[in-house]
């Protein structure tokens, strides 16, 4: 990917990558900080020139950042927690947390690439390392688990209806 | 309806859901994520190693265009990070105190050759303090041939570079470490009868008033005594003249500390165990804060796994140890040395890490402890670490046949720039002064204690550790200002909010339990550090 098609891809898709990772950190400031350093990762010398799709480049690489610091940030409960900031929340935000929290952290980062950042499941496979059958399983699971839970049915699948 | 079609039908609400609900959440603009100032220096340093790699790898001119294209083509106006600044710069207004092996010399931080050379014996850092202002050196003088035994306390104003005048002398007493009082009004120092090799006789504690240069009276014996004759040394770390109270540090001769005591003007003496028989804290590794009246020191300890070497820093509140923390490094990282910042709340901190061995400067704002701020070391090892008297700049360096090392500025202001301190005829620097008395005004002009914070900053603070995802009803908060002036309670704010929080700590991270709808924080109203946080499910008395 040369420069010019970054940016373009870039600006299209970095509202929604922040997105998903503040939901998958469950905190602003994590969140925008793995988004952060995934960018200033895309910026290290030959890193653009392998990068086929902004998007998934960026989650991937903010994910492995994000579990780095959530890692880490066990350590620092409860104080970490002051350095957040954030804009006040809202009702519906904390229940997608809600409805997430109840997936495992590997189900819930497959369920938010798959139905919110539109990866396919090829696209998933290559960015956590899985085969094609192992995130077609893991998105299926997830939906099962989530189907079972009272939230689940009182939440997303009326959307469908 | 079979198992795919249920899949696709859940995988569509799925969908429509999440995007409805999460596009809900706010996003600056992308420019935001760049000039972030945490991150700053790691994008310089990137671009920095993009052109180390072009120079290596091709000619000179095609390493500057193909540098040159690469920063052009990176800073584009949707994505440009804020402009880097000049470079902090050698300032004529403040020195250094090189300590030598016959005594210190003084020279300015623009010119290598000592302005003033001062001879004594005594050669330990803390036998020689610097006041508030950075305008006045205290240190001790032996006697000279025919003078009675007892050496003497010296006072140099660096300001005017005039001979240094004696203050007072101790009549057969050795001088000790010594520190100024936190309003520059006085010293207290750590004395000891002459006598012999070490262990040697108690240490005792007393304090000096000064005015105008001059001493105020005879200095003023403590009622300090130390608990065992293990206890060979004490330093002052602190003499706060709103408690009346000297906070020191107690420990062996071979420089493990023991003990932090409290000595009241009015004689009362309160001393807490620092280190125990598995926790290691060395006498040099305990500092004091007078403005933001905080302990912190820096404990070794062998780690879980049965391996030496894992450091934490703990804090204290100096008139209130009932309010210690303790923030453990990471795996894989070590603390190595700690310094406050004057005239803020934060604490320097400087973390090695054991893979690549690398340092780096970490400011830890302290409502925010933790590191808010890291800045790279070129160096592998910090030998001398020297804060400017106002506390915006700090060298950091290595010996390395010479003492060069970085000027950082700490209010970003200013990109860090090389200085080389080594001295013409020698010396190790050990300390900033202030050699212009204008600048020398303007630092004493400052607030000797931190203010209490208001109301209104730890509601923001509230908001920001009760943020995503958590919701916010009612707060209120309430100030104790805390008992003087001995030992007492420090000032303390708490505030009660009803609402749901996410973060219930109840049962530690990964919200497996239940929210709950009432928290009460209780921080420090000086330092704004959190001290506790208790979250319960009845919001009555809440708010």
């Amino acid at each position: 990917m040369d420069r010019r098609q970054w940016e373009t891809e870039l600006v299209a898709c970095y509202a929604r990558v922040v997105r998903a990772l503040i939901v998958l950190a469950r905190s602003r400031e994590q969140g925008e900080d793995a988004f952060h350093d995934a960018l200033t990762a895309a910026l290290e010398p030959g890193v653009m020139d392998g990068i086929r799709r902004a998007d998934a480049w960026l989650f991937t690489v903010g994910l492995r950042s994000l579990r780095k610091s959530q890692w880490k940030a066990r350590l620092d409960v409860p104080l970490l927690n002051l350095r957040r900031t954030s804009s006040p929340p809202t009702t519906e935000r904390v229940e997608v947390i809600e409805l997430l929290g109840q997936l495992a952290p590997r189900q819930r980062e497959v369920v938010i690439a798959r139905f919110y950042l539109d990866f396919s499941y090829e696209q998933i496979a290559d960015a956590f390392g899985i085969s094609v059958g192992t995130a077609t399983a893991t998105v299926s699971q997830a939906l099962a688990r989530l189907r079972k839970t009272e939230k689940g049915r009182a939440t997303w699948t009326n959307a469908s209806s | 309806m079979d198992e795919r079609e249920q899949l696709e039908r859940d995988g569509a609400a799925l969908r429509s859901h999440l995007q409805a609900r999460i596009d809900l959440i706010e996003v600056g603009g992308l420019v935001t994520y760049l000039a972030r100032p945490r991150r700053r220096h790691r994008l310089v340093q990137a671009a920095r190693f993009s052109f180390a790699v072009a120079g290596a790898a091709l000619l000179l001119i095609a390493a500057l265009i193909v540098g040159t294209q690469f920063r052009l083509s990176r800073v584009t106006p949707a994505t440009s990070p804020v402009p880097s600044p000049a470079p902090i710069g050698l300032s004529a207004k403040y020195g250094i105190v090189a300590l030598t092996p016959d005594g210190f010399v003084v020279r300015s931080e623009t010119d290598p050759n000592p302005i003033r050379r001062i001879e004594t014996s005594h050669l330990f850092p803390q036998t020689v303090a610097v006041s508030r202002s950075g305008r006045l050196v205290a240190y001790w003088r032996q006697p000279t041939v025919g003078e009675d035994r007892g050496d003497v306390l010296m006072l140099y104003d660096a300001a005017t570079n005039a001979d240094p005048r004696p203050l007072l002398k101790v009549a057969n007493e050795n001088g000790g470490p010594l520190v100024w009082a936190d309003d520059d009004s006085g010293i207290a120092f750590a004395s000891q009868i002459f006598r012999g090799p070490a262990p040697g006789p108690p240490m005792k504690i007393q304090i000096v008033e000064i005015a105008n240069g001059a001493a105020r009276g005879p200095a003023k014996l403590l009622q300090y005594q130390r608990e065992s004759a293990e206890l060979g040394v004490v330093r002052p770390l602190a003499w706060i003249r709103e408690t009346r109270t000297v906070s020191a540090i107690e420990g062996t001769i071979d420089g493990v500390a023991k003990s932090y005591v409290t000595v009241g003007e009015d004689g009362a003496v309160k001393r807490y165990a620092v280190s125990g028989s598995d926790q290691v804290v060395r006498l040099d590794d305990v500092i004091a804060d007078p403005q933001t009246r905080t302990l912190a020191y820096l404990v070794t300890f062998r780690c879980q796994d049965g391996t030496p070497g894992c450091t934490l820093v703990r804090f204290w509140t100096l008139e209130d140890p009932q309010q210690a923390l303790g923030w453990q490094a990471t795996p894989g990282t070590t603390f190595m040395h700690l310094l406050w910042q004057p005239f803020t709340r934060n604490l320097l901190v400087v973390t090695r890490s054991d893979r690549g061995r690398f340092l780096t400067l970490q400011v830890w704002s302290s409502p925010h402890f933790g590191s808010s701020q890291s800045i790279p070391l070129s160096q592998s090892d910090a030998s001398f670490l020297l804060m400017r008297p106002d506390g915006r700049a700090i060298f950091v360096g290595a010996l390395s046949g010479s003492w060069r090392g970085d000027l950082i500025a700490l209010d970003g202001t200013a990109a860090p720039s090389a200085a080389d301190l080594t001295s013409t005829g020698g010396g190790a620097p050990a300390l900033s002064i202030t050699l212009d008395s204008n600048e020398a005004g303007r630092v004493a002009a400052l607030p000797p204690a931190a203010p209490l914070l208001s109301e209104s900053d730890m509601m923001a603070q509230v908001r920001k550790t009760a943020g995503f995802p958590d919701r916010i009803d009612r707060v209120s908060a309430s100030l104790d200002r805390g008992t003087y002036p001995l030992a007492g309670r420090a000032p303390t704010w708490t505030v009660k909010a009803t609402g749901e929080f996410q973060q219930n700590f109840r049962g530690g991270p990964g919200g497996t339990v239940p929210p709950a709808h009432c928290a009460t924080w209780t921080f420090n109203a000086r330092t704004g550090v959190l001290l506790g946080v208790q979250m319960t499910d009845a919001v009555a008395n809440c708010s």
